[in-house]
């Protein structure tokens, strides 16, 4: 939907989400007990900082409309970018359940494919090798260990 | 003579091992420097979660040598390729890719390491010699003058930061609203968590600062995959003639008290140090309109000065507890795992730490001024591994680690999800560096407000008693002054060219 955007319109809309960040946190921080300022509660920080952020969001916003410039167009769409983090997102997720070599294994397989003209044989070899090491390095090495899941 | 004893007793205090993680960290640090598109801020985060499982000396002796070893690898791309693996090194780009294109590349990175050795000696010779001393007087500060002092700190590296002060303000405070997550530590009070357990202990700054910088700088380096033309010296041509020699010697004197000053200043300090010095330079040159067409004091000057603020920027870091540059904020979460508060006491309570660093900063000097000369050719040659293996390798190392740091994989999903924040706050040119600072400092801020408020009983004049207190809210003052003082100027001179 927002592949290409204008400099202008990405500085709006940025301010429009540094906005909600801010109100959902000092609607949040209300909820938690401010104290007061001999003692000064949990709530109390946040809902500063949620007030400056609204504040400096919503001068942003109003800066953004007012300027004239910032017409260039902002890419933010490559397919490659996306599926790298959309790739590295599932792969965090089933992490610990199915197996973290086996995920880092696909998901270097993954990334070979999309980044490279390789063959499959190549890539699978360079992905066994990436394990390898990642698993030496890490687990064997450094003493973090991996979690097993149900495959490996 | 005091701090000599000090210094023996720091190298004494190394290890095989500490040296061996020093030479780690430069070399990791020149090859971050050398690879385009794989800065030091996202080099010392790839390493942070390894320094979990060290001694804090040895953790900061790595994460230092990444920083500085940088600095050294940066310039030999600016030199060779025309393209600045590291932001300090874009001036070194003009002259550098200049002397390279006519077959002086040899002179221009031998005078550029040595350069480099010269201002990053000097720092820390300086390190050494005021940090402990102003550690003295800072002592003397309770939790009201460490909160204006904070504050203060923001508001420099606001200032000073390139971007529009708006969006760094933004970028300041929504770092320090991601700090307030999890438990508070006062009252046990679970912030932000939404009953999840895992974000009891907060948003670690390892997910946090790998994301932003080392996922979003995939990202962004995954849109556009630029093929190189390598220019490759030969050992034979690495020998610099006398001439110079001599038309460097005093660039890189000048180099190094610049970027020993500008050390001091938090914020972008290494970046406007090299191109003060370039400036100098070519404002003392005898024909300043060969500037930009090959000249060796274009290369020095830089060079040498932005080397001479690594040591530097470390004195707000041992002095005050703030850190001055972005990846200083990563030694500061380093040592907060080990337990070891930053700031004034750390140089009395922790003196193997303090001095061990130090030593260890000498001894990386000059393992860098081996790995940039002698081996050139094999850093050069890195850059010819493509692109595809790099990404899956970095991304490994990127999740083994975040892992490792805390034995959670939601930590990778937040990694992911701060790639993304990272990459579209880049694009629209938010400063990152800044948020990465508010999350560090945020919680600091938080705990000494309250401490104070605590003490004072409620009464806000605590932040104005001592003269500390005072000098700090005054100067706090000044810079919001001189921030609105810019807009203003800025607006008046948009509605004259609008006239």
């Amino acid at each position: 939907m927002f592949s290409r955007l204008t400099e202008r319109v990405g500085d709006f809309l940025a301010a429009a989400a540094l906005f909600l960040v801010g109100a959902s946190a000092l609607i949040i921080s209300r909820l938690m007990p401010a104290g007061r300022f001999g003692d000064v509660g949990p709530g109390f920080f946040p809902s500063i900082l949620g007030v400056v952020l609204c504040v400096v969001a919503i001068a942003l916003g109003a800066a953004t409309l007012w300027r004239r410039d910032g017409q260039e167009i902002v890419a933010i769409a490559h397919r490659d970018s996306w599926a790298i983090v959309g790739g590295l997102l599932v792969m965090a997720v089933l992490f610990s359940t199915v197996g973290a070599l086996t995920m880092i294994g696909l998901y270097v397989l993954f990334l070979l494919k999309l980044l490279s003209r390789l063959g499959w044989i190549k890539c699978v070899v360079f992905a066994a090798v990436t394990v390898a090491a990642g698993y030496v390095i890490f687990d064997v090495l450094l003493g973090i260990p991996l979690p097993p899941g149900m495959l490996l | 003579m005091e701090a000599v004893q000090h210094l023996y007793n720091g190298f004494a205090s190394l290890t095989w091992w500490s040296v061996f993680y020093c030479f780690l960290g430069v070399f990791w640090g020149t090859l971050v420097g050398v690879l385009p598109g794989l800065g030091p801020m996202a080099g010392t985060a790839l390493l942070l979660p390894l320094t979990f499982k060290m001694d804090p000396t040895s953790g900061i002796i790595m994460l230092a040598g990444v920083f500085y070893g940088a600095m050294y690898g940066g310039s030999t791309t600016s030199i060779l390729l025309n393209i600045p693996g590291e932001v300090a090194s874009i001036i070194t780009c003009r002259d550098g890719y200049q002397m390279a294109r006519t077959g002086r590349a040899g002179p221009a990175l031998v005078i550029s390491a040595w350069g480099s050795f010269v201002g990053g000696t000097l720092s820390i010779v300086a390190l050494m010699l005021f940090a402990p001393p102003l550690a003295q007087v800072m002592l003397k500060i309770g939790p009201g003058e460490e909160f204006s002092l904070m504050v203060l700190a923001m508001l420099v590296m606001s200032y000073v930061s390139d971007t529009s002060k708006l969006k760094t303000l933004a970028m300041a405070v929504l770092g320090m609203l991601i700090a307030t997550v999890g438990m508070d530590p006062f009252t046990g009070f679970m912030r932000f968590s939404f009953g999840y357990t895992e974000f009891a202990e907060g948003i670690g700054i390892v997910p946090i600062a790998i994301g932003l910088f080392g996922v979003s700088e995939i990202m962004v380096n995954a849109e556009s995959v630029v093929s190189v033309e390598v220019i490759k010296p030969t050992l034979q041509s690495l020998l610099p003639k006398w001439k110079d020699m001599k038309d460097s010697a005093a660039p890189i004197a000048r180099g190094s008290l610049i970027g020993m000053v500008f050390g001091f200043v938090p914020g972008i300090s290494h970046v406007t140090s090299t191109f003060v010095s370039y400036a100098v330079e070519k404002r003392l040159a005898k024909n300043p309109e060969e500037f930009g067409t090959g000249r060796i004091e274009g290369v020095a000057g830089p060079e040498s000065a932005n080397n001479a603020t690594t040591g530097t920027s470390l004195i707000p870091l041992f002095v005050l507890g703030i850190p001055a540059i972005p990846a200083t904020a990563l030694y500061l979460s380093a040592l907060l795992v080990h337990r070891i508060n930053p700031g004034p006491q750390l140089i009395q309570e922790h003196p193997d730490v303090f001095w061990g660093l130090i030593a260890s900063m000498y001894i990386g000097n000059i393992l860098l001024l081996i790995l940039n000369i002698p081996m050139v050719g094999f850093f050069v040659n890195l850059l010819r591994i493509p692109y595809c293996y790099l990404v899956p390798t970095v991304m490994v190392a990127c999740i083994c680690g975040v892992y490792g740091a805390s034995f959670k994989a939601v930590d990778i999903v937040l990694m992911a999800l701060f790639g993304v924040v990272g990459y579209v706050l880049r694009k629209f040119e938010f400063d990152l560096a800044i948020l990465v600072m508010g999350v560090v400092l945020g919680d600091r801020i938080e705990m000494s407000f309250r401490r104070a408020m605590s003490i004072s009983e409620g009464d806000l004049a605590i932040f104005f008693k001592s003269g500390f207190s005072k000098l700090f809210i005054i100067a706090a003052g000044g810079v919001i002054l001189l921030q609105l003082g810019s807009w203003l100027l800025g607006l008046r001179a948009r509605q004259n060219g609008k006239s």
